[in-house]
């Protein structure tokens, strides 16, 4: 992989990009957490005043000279506490109820609230409306035709931090709450043990009819496919049975493994299978962990491909890590492991290639056109710069820190090119595929 | 009654921190051939439950000779497990985190639970009343405390009643075991 261009994103915090075509231009919205204890609230040199990490735009329209249009700021709070972490975005002509001229960005304001700004002029965003009162937010799905957010939200009377309110975004200026949902045990007035709480979902809509919710980080984590028709028609008092109704299946992942990202790619013919007669094309879902403590001082976080073609049966069929001793890793400082994928279904990269990040082992490109046999085919880990920030453990009551690129969260755009986020303060760098990678893509 | 039983807990724990410089001798100290059997209850017994997403903890026993009734503490770090940031705030995390489920997946809380602290560690312990896969039932009680993103977890088995001194004195010294040995990575 090349680097093409980077920005420094003004060396805040970097969670998830993502690239957004509006008109003749390409912007990539990039959500921060929140600032150190060092620098809680970075300068912006645009305003040269302190603001909290909240969320970048920047015209990467010329991806060899990214532009910076502005910093919205977030909720004041270091680290996990602050910042804006999740953004989407939609076309307001693409939503049932939207102003077609309006182009909407949801994201998340610390952990206590939701926002959908009008990004239409990028360097000028308005706030529409705030969906507030939460204990803790997360990575949200939205659907960009329907309107229907999935909102990784904390309810206040539930038992864990993270669970969904599905919302009807479909006008963002007035939305309309469906239902709250989560797994049996962790609804208000519950007993006994408490599932894991939620990560992240991604829906595939009407027509694929499957919500996939992934559940934990770096333990415990769970693959749950949801029916998404009775989700959304389903009763909604948060009982059990209720929760349960419209849940078809889930896969418990080992104890030592959560599931940060879990991407689905259905209808994959598998070459090896082409000539049976039962089976030749099946449907996957990609399961990304997310590796949290510093030098290896947890079991290996990954990636785990499941094959879900019998949904009552999902298995995991295959599994990717970087090889730790190729860069002495688990001694460069920081997280080392998987923490996301891309989830752009975009036509240039589904189903053929996917992008991890993987901390201080940078991007990596899998070959995933086997998800039986995923295969690493390009990598890339930016340099440190001056604003790279230190990580550190405890040897011997003291801190031992060291400075390593930690790199977040990956995005691609339809034109090819990826996006890569560092959340030791790096900034954004865009890559492209060089040599035989090219060709697994199909690009010339 | 919980309450008043928690906050006695928490009274004896700030007490038992208090003198941290002298237990923190050890939990093997405490423990091994030199203890004073008069003036230690507590035995360290096999950690009992199957392997899960953390490292198996210690195990402590008050038999009832000792307490009048068989107490058992069990007791781990949870390392990266808490929100760095706010640490153990409510009582839905001690219900999340604290162990209960190693002993039973039914447990009921008896009430609110109530701030706790041990050494420079805060969080909240709970009582709860569990039922166990054979009907019976029995009271626990969730201890979670927190240093920074990390965890120190505690469930004790057993109805404490009188007990709250010695419980009180088990758990500071096994924290202080743990926060040396795991927190501050002397066991690397």
């Amino acid at each position: 992989m090349r680097l093409v261009g980077m920005n420094d994103l003004q060396a805040r915090s970097a969670y998830q990009p993502t690239i957004h075509r509006q008109g003749d231009r390409w912007i990539a919205y990039i959500g921060h957490h929140g600032g150190t204890e060092a620098v809680p609230a970075p300068v912006n040199p645009q305003t040269g005043k302190p603001e909290p990490n909240g969320t970048s735009i920047v015209d990467v329209t010329d991806p060899a000279q990214p532009k910076y249009l502005r910093h919205i700021p977030g909720q004041a709070g270091t680290y996990e506490q602050g910042g804006a972490q999740m953004v989407r975005i939609c076309d307001g002509k693409g939503l049932t109820k939207g102003d077609p001229a309006a182009v909407y960005m949801l994201r998340t304001f610390g952990g206590e609230a939701h926002e959908i700004w009008n990004v239409a002029d990028p360097a000028n965003p308005v706030l529409i409306t705030r969906i507030g009162g939460l204990k803790d937010t997360h990575k949200s799905w939205w659907e960009c035709d329907t309107g229907i957010a999935f909102l990784v939200s904390g309810a206040p009377d539930w038992r864990v931090r993270r669970m969904t309110q599905v919302y009807d975004l479909s006008d963002p200026a007035h939305p309309v709450k469906i239902r709250d949902f989560g797994l049996p045990g962790q609804e208000p007035g519950s007993t006994g043990t408490v599932p894991t709480e939620l990560h992240g979902p991604i829906s595939t809509g009407p027509q694929g009819n499957r919500v996939y919710f992934g559940y934990g980080t770096n333990v415990g984590g769970i693959l749950q496919i949801v029916d998404r028709s009775k989700l959304l028609s389903g009763a909604k008092e948060p009982t059990a049975d209720n929760l349960r109704y419209p849940e078809v299946a889930r896969l418990m992942l080992s104890s030592w493994n959560g599931a940060h990202t879990v991407f689905p790619m259905p209808r994959m013919p598998v070459a090896e299978f082409a000539k049976d007669k039962v089976g030749a094309t099946r449907d996957f879902i990609m399961v990304v962990d997310e590796a949290i403590l510093n030098e290896c001082n947890e079991p290996r976080q990954m990636v785990w491909f499941a094959d879900v073609s019998i949904e009552s049966r999902p298995m995991i069929v295959s599994s990717y890590t970087v090889a730790e001793a190729s860069g002495s890793f688990c001694a460069r400082g920081g997280r080392f492991g998987a923490h996301a994928s891309n989830e752009s279904m975009a036509p240039i990269y589904y189903k053929k290639m996917a992008f991890i990040s993987f901390f201080n082992a940078g991007v990596r490109a899998l070959d995933v056109r086997d998800p039986y046999h995923p295969a690493e085919v390009g990598h890339f880990i930016p340099a440190i710069t001056a604003a790279t920030d230190k990580r550190c453990v405890k040897v011997d009551g003291q801190d031992r820190c060291k400075v390593a690129i930690q790199t977040n969260n990956v995005e691609t755009d339809e034109r090819g090119y990826i996006y890569i986020v560092d959340r030791a303060n790096t900034g954004l760098h865009i890559l492209e595929l060089t040599g035989s990678a090219r060709a697994v893509a199909g690009l010339r | 009654m919980a309450g008043i039983a928690i906050r006695t807990l928490l009274l004896g724990a700030l007490l038992a921190g208090i003198g941290l410089v002298a237990l923190t001798a050890g939990v093997a100290d405490r423990s091994g051939p030199t203890a004073s059997a008069d003036a230690w209850p507590w035995q360290s017994i096999a950690w009992r439950f199957p392997r899960d997403a953390w490292p198996a903890g210690r195990s402590y026993r008050c038999p009832a000779a000792r307490c009048g009734v068989q107490l058992d503490v069990h007791i781990r770090p949870k390392v990266g497990f808490c929100n760095c940031t706010t640490g153990v705030t409510d009582d839905e995390e001690v219900d999340r985190v604290s162990d209960l489920d190693l002993i039973s997946a039914q447990f009921t809380p008896q009430g609110a639970g109530v701030a706790v602290g041990i050494a420079h560690l805060k969080g909240r312990a709970r009582d709860y009343r569990l039922q166990r896969a054979d009907g019976t039932v029995s009271h626990a009680r969730g201890v979670a405390l927190s240093r920074g993103c990390d965890l120190i977890v505690a469930v004790v088995e057993g109805s404490i009643g009188a007990n709250e001194p010695a419980l009180s004195d088990v758990l500071a010294t096994a924290v202080t075991g743990w926060v040396r040995d795991s927190l501050d990575g002397r066991s690397r």
